[in-house]
């Protein structure tokens, strides 16, 4: 699953931007799911579980946060929520979004002037929210 | 308890150091569109599989991804799932494209989601061991070349053909590349007619190796998505010759 490369994105990301004994220090790291990617969440979860085992951050708390999608155009100024349009969506609109989330421009058009110039302000993929320490 | 840092994108390192284990990484790029980057891409990773090489080749043209057209890869499959996506082995060479999710329409998007679109791709693509990784670049100086120039520092091939309009903007490129320091294997003159040599003295004023020519060929099309075919054709020696002079420099 592609889940497990967005996973070990999150873990190696870590390890590369943490030094040393800093990495002692992590007790919690907050990852953020943005809703547009609408990934597997079960799938990601558990393969961050697994692939944090062989590394310093086997004991560290992985907590998630869903994000939702919030686009917006820059046509017009419309600012909508993707959940309001996914139901248009065919599953394999879906499926293609959720490889390469800004596929979304092929398939949804701003509501209002019917534009696809619009960004998405949040919610776009998987995000470090934060990572806390001890000290 | 420390905050420390904070809404991290997890991508970009993830790629810097996931793609430093690729033998080699080799953009084909130019300043101009239509002077056969993805011709000369594609056809350099079928060259390279054939000598026996394990080769990928990363179309990362977005606004007009056309590689899948010349190696003739099945867009209407998605590639298997495995520890990410795992690129379908196409005419000897794995092959990743942004057609694969596209159902071949139109990408409009702007250059933050163009950068998103190519580092979600990169990403996500489980390569194997590679010896070379082939990147068809868009034409032109923009997000795409700033980020494949940052994460991944391949060595470049500058491609243009023999018209003076196409060296104006190929030369900028040019310039840009050795101002950043960045790896240049030199410039590739292609679909070449005449027996002009104004690009090879264009290549010694501005001090940059000229790698060589690779002429016109009216009947190129009919081998698109057809190695067995590419293989027996004249095109095919020009190939060889670029690449044969590409591994002799370096």
């Amino acid at each position: 699953m592609h889940e497990w490369a967005l996973a070990k994105s999150v873990i190696d990301t870590i390890l590369n931007i943490e030094e040393g004994d800093d990495i002692a220090t992590i007790i919690e790291v907050v990852v953020g799911i943005g809703e547009l990617q609408d990934i597997a969440e079960d799938i990601f979860k558990e393969a961050v579980d697994d692939i944090k085992l062989n590394t310093p951050l086997k004991n560290v708390k992985f907590t998630y946060e869903i994000i939702p999608a919030v686009l917006k155009c820059n046509n017009c100024g419309h600012e909508w929520l993707y959940r309001d349009s996914v139901d248009k969506l065919t599953d394999e609109e879906k499926e293609n979004i959720h490889f390469i989330p800004e596929t979304v421009h092929i398939y949804i058009h701003c509501p209002v002037c019917n534009s696809v110039d619009f960004d998405a302000i949040k919610g776009r993929g998987v995000f470090i929210e934060e990572i806390r320490k001890t000290h | 308890m420390k905050k420390s840092e904070r809404h991290i994108d997890p991508r970009t390192v993830y790629v810097k150091t996931k793609y430093r284990d690729i033998g080699k990484i080799i953009a084909f790029s130019s300043g101009k569109g239509g002077v056969g980057k993805s011709t000369l891409s594609a056809f350099s990773a079928m060259y390279l599989a054939n000598e026996g090489f394990k080769v990928g080749l990363l179309d990362l043209d977005l606004y007009g991804p056309s590689c899948h057209l010349i190696l003739g890869a099945d867009i209407g499959k998605y590639p298997e799932e495995k520890n990410g996506v795992v690129p379908p082995k196409v005419s000897g060479v794995y092959f990743m494209s942004s057609v694969f999710y596209s159902e071949n329409k139109p990408l409009v998007v702007r250059g933050k989601g163009l950068n998103d679109a190519a580092l979600e791709i990169m990403t996500i693509t489980n390569w194997p061991n590679l010896d070379y990784l082939i990147i068809d670049m868009p034409p032109g100086l923009g997000d795409i070349l700033l980020d494949v120039s940052e994460l991944l520092t391949p060595k470049f091939v500058v491609v243009t053909n023999e018209s003076r309009i196409s060296m104006e903007s190929v030369k900028k490129l040019l310039f840009y590349i050795k101002e950043q320091g960045l790896p240049l294997l030199g410039l590739v003159e292609n679909m070449k007619m005449s027996e002009g040599d104004f690009i090879e003295r264009e290549c010694k004023n501005l001090n940059v190796p000229y790698i060589g020519k690779v002429g016109f060929y009216p009947d190129i099309e009919e081998n698109y998505g057809e190695k067995d075919g590419f293989l027996k054709k004249d095109v095919f020696k020009d190939i060889a010759g670029i690449w044969r002079r590409i591994h002799e420099s370096s």
